[in-house]
């Protein structure tokens, strides 16, 4: 017995070093991005709300004269990404209070948009569900009316809460999607609807209106990419593409010029909110 | 030795990461105890319908308190810049673009006792916009107060932040076509032209 309890000790200083080595990998996995990471990862992921090529990230230029949006190639040496991030919010053509901006080209298609988010933590202690809205934000560039001159979609933005078993909310995010002709989910006004983690420990609502963080099976439908006929008002827009962000992170760094990717898979944004620990990757 | 060769083993899968559990002794009652986290009982609250639940703590605002629209999640008083454009600040002065929505608006606010322009007889602006959302956020710095506004605010709040709520959920929520079927006044958005036409400049 003796024995025993000498080999218990030597057991319990093994994990103890274990799990030293486990805190000091994830301190040298930190997040660059100014982003406060409260367990190894921390982060959630804002999904591509749209499939297609990736033609923008962060920031715009303009050059002359068509003040298009560039496209760059199959390059992560885009000149243009990311943007002067440091102070945020991000300066430049289109800056304020918007990040991870990310354009997703479409190439004259109109398909699906969905919000959807990934990452989201499945503990007892997770988020469980909660409650979303889609207004469309009233601007310039979005108030031409369908088939118009100058038509370009509307800004959809979508208010989501995050709430645990018990219902109290742990936090809430705000995304962006611009370039959409709005399905029946956008409001004028808010009406706000239920949604559940379909892998959480316990889900919020009995019945729900949609389901978030389960990738292609579920998100927020909010209608299609706008379909953009000519004359176009080059500064507003120029061609049928999706433009997305969040209200908090940055946009996933590993993302470039020319590159195809999924919608409701890939990662476009990842965000850092309090009380909401995922697990998204540290760099991808 | 059967003991001390499980402790072993379990200790050699220690040593290559796979398994991160704690070596007891037999007779140690800490060995019969699982190493996952023990949940929590299920309250009485989550038992109710999971409709709508009962939150635990009653200074939880219920499930219809999303912050509102002019509010936002980051708890200040925000409106979306209506010139959008991806123009320079230069060409935007000198082509600029005015929401509709803010004749009636402003003359809301300064009916109201909220005038914020230096000269009224001006055309309200994006920076008389800019303005008033300053004064606004120094007036109610406290995010996590201002997300506890109602989201449809007309006639719920008082002071200015309620002035402001009463003139932008009737005003600032309209589109160009709603204010030319109100006022009749034609704008750069309605009525429309049509596609195909020739290009529109600025």
């Amino acid at each position: 017995m003796d024995i025993m309890r000498a080999m218990v000790g030597v057991g319990r200083g093994v994990i103890l070093a274990l799990q030293m080595l486990v805190a000091v990998a994830a301190a040298a996995l930190a997040p660059t991005d100014g982003s406060a990471w409260t367990s190894p990862s921390g982060r959630i992921a804002v999904l591509a709300g749209t499939g297609g090529t990736v033609s923008t990230l962060e920031c715009y230029k303009l050059p002359s004269p068509w003040r298009a949006h560039p496209w760059w190639g199959a390059s992560k040496n885009d000149p243009f990404s990311p943007c002067n991030t440091s102070p945020p919010p991000p300066t430049g053509i289109h800056g304020g209070s918007w990040y991870g901006r990310t354009d997703i080209q479409t190439f004259g298609t109109t398909p699906a948009v969905y919000a959807q988010l990934d990452y989201l933590p499945d503990s007892a202690s997770g988020v469980a569900g909660g409650e979303s809205y889609a207004t469309s934000d009233l601007t310039g560039c979005a108030s031409y009316a369908a088939g118009t001159a100058g038509y370009n979609g509307i800004k959809v933005k979508v208010d989501i809460a995050f709430r645990n078993r018990f219902g109290t909310q742990l936090n809430g995010l705000s995304v962006l999607y611009e370039h959409v002709a709005a399905g029946p989910y956008v409001w004028p006004s808010a009406h706000s609807y239920k949604w559940n983690n379909p892998t959480a420990y316990q889900r919020l609502w009995s019945v729900e209106d949609f389901r978030l963080n389960d990738s292609i099976n579920g998100g927020m439908p909010l209608g299609n990419v706008a379909q953009v006929v000519p004359p176009y008002d080059y500064s507003c827009s120029t061609g049928n593409y999706l433009h997305q962000a969040s209200a908090a992170g940055v946009y996933n760094y590993a993302r470039f010029i020319g590159e195809g990717i999924n919608a409701r898979v890939s990662d476009i944004e990842f965000v850092s909110l309090a009380n909401i620990t995922g697990d998204a990757p540290t760099d991808r | 030795m059967k003991h001390m060769l499980a402790c072993l083993s379990i200790l050699s899968v220690m040593l290559v990461g796979s398994l991160m559990t704690a070596c007891y002794a037999d007779d140690d009652p800490r060995a019969t105890s699982s190493t996952a986290t023990q949940l929590p009982q299920a309250t009485e609250a989550s038992q109710t319908s999971v409709e709508h639940p009962t939150p635990l703590d009653p200074t939880i605002p219920p499930f219809d308190g999303l912050p509102h629209r002019f509010i936002g999640f980051q708890g200040a008083f925000n409106v979306p810049v209506w010139d959008d454009r991806n123009l320079s600040d230069e060409e935007k002065a000198n082509d600029p673009w005015y929401n509709p929505s803010w004749v009636p608006f402003s003359a809301c606010l300064a009916d109201r006792g909220l005038e914020i322009r230096s000269d009224p007889s001006q055309a309200f602006s994006q920076a008389d916009l800019d303005r008033l959302l300053a004064r606004l956020n120094a007036e109610y710095p406290d995010p996590e107060v201002n997300k506890q506004f109602p989201y449809h605010a007309t006639g719920k709040v008082s002071g200015d932040a309620g002035i402001f709520f009463d003139c932008a959920e009737e005003w600032l929520t309209k589109t160009p076509r709603e204010i030319y079927e109100i006022t009749g006044v034609p704008n750069l958005w309605w009525p429309p032209k049509p596609a195909a036409t020739e290009s529109v400049t600025h």
